[in-house]
């Protein structure tokens, strides 16, 4: 046999190796010192490494998470998604279309009313409480509509 | 992750509560900072929340944990080669547990620390997750975005480093042993 790769050799060492690929690296362990001082190497190497645990202390990773989604948001999300979510936001969508459209079309209609009549005009201006044939009462009643207007007619 | 999306903080909690250990124990062997590790585990958290809605299931979570846990990792150490002065801190590491960690372990520890710390960053990676989360070589590929012969090289490169940097500890026999004893 060809003398295995080195990634071989670790993945040997790592024992990931098939039970047939690794016997065959065995076999060629056993025959070749090159290679088996490649692979004691790795051994070594691969041992005091496991001699490297992180031993954890109590930490409270959670309530920190937490506590920066909070920070980072001031809330924290509820944003919906996944198709069920676009199709209550494009049918909220629609009924606020639909609404502005409603109001906007309602503003549009009460300003494109003619010219008023007489009779509005008078209804407006309470005219219609006031003797017709009394200018005395028809000016005293416009005056404060139209001070300037007046003020030489009065004088 | 279906549930996160839906912003159940239950569900993102179980999924801290499960990945926290191998997160922060990752973060801090390639950063080599109790405090850093800590922090690398928090911000993982946090944007798998908000990242959660467009999470596509299309590899297992802990391929896409791991790899922003990298992405993260990599931010930090570029940060720290640009602006040393700033990141410059003694190591915070975890608190040693005596009773498991005798003098002669806790040599061991402090030379395959500085061994791996040593390493240069994609080869650092590439062997922390070989070793100690036992990536396969795809996985290692799809967590750092690397190609699995990219990743393979790194693996030779990384474990022939180490072996050197080890190599005093190391009670080899020598290639010609069985020569001399025959």
């Amino acid at each position: 046999m060809d003398h295995p790769a080195e990634l071989e050799l670790i993945e040997w060492v790592a024992g990931r190796l098939t039970p047939e690929r690794a016997a065959a690296i065995e076999t060629h362990l056993a025959a070749c010192d090159p290679c088996r001082h490649k692979a004691s190497a790795q051994r070594h190497t691969w041992d005091a490494m496991g001699d490297w645990t992180v031993t954890l202390p109590a930490h409270h990773l959670w309530s920190c998470v937490e506590a920066r989604l909070r920070d980072t948001s001031g809330h924290v999300r509820r944003e919906r998604t996944g198709w069920p979510w676009m199709v209550v936001r494009a049918a909220a969508a629609i009924l606020l279309a639909a609404a502005v459209g409603h109001v906007a079309g309602r503003w549009v209609r009460s300003r494109a009313v003619g010219p008023p009549s007489t009779t509005t005009f008078a209804e407006a201006l309470h005219l219609d409480a006031l003797g017709a044939e009394s200018p005395v009462g028809l000016t005293a009643a416009m005056r404060p509509l139209m001070p300037g207007l007046l003020k030489e007619d009065i004088r | 992750m279906a549930a996160v999306a839906d912003g159940r903080m239950a569900a993102l909690e179980e999924l801290a509560r499960r990945h926290q250990d191998s997160v922060i124990a990752m973060a801090y062997r390639l950063l080599g900072r109790w405090d850093s590790a800590e922090d690398v585990a928090q911000d993982a958290f946090v944007r798998i929340y908000y990242a959660a809605p467009a999470y596509q299931p299309t590899a297992k979570f802990t391929t896409w944990l791991y790899r922003i846990v990298v992405n993260r990792c990599l931010d930090l150490k570029r940060r720290q080669a640009r602006d040393p002065v700033s990141t410059a801190q003694t190591a915070i590491d975890p608190p040693d547990d005596p009773a498991t960690d005798p003098l002669d372990a806790r040599e061991t520890v402090e030379r395959v620390r500085e061994a791996v710390r040593r390493l240069p960053d994609r080869q650092q990676i590439a062997v922390v997750l070989h070793r100690y989360e036992d990536l396969s070589h795809r996985a290692i590929a799809d967590a750092t975005g690397w190609s699995e012969s990219a990743v393979e090289s790194l693996l030779v490169r990384g474990y022939a480093n180490l072996r050197e940097a080890l190599s005093d500890m190391n009670e080899i026999d020598p290639p010609d042993r069985r020569e001399t004893a025959g």
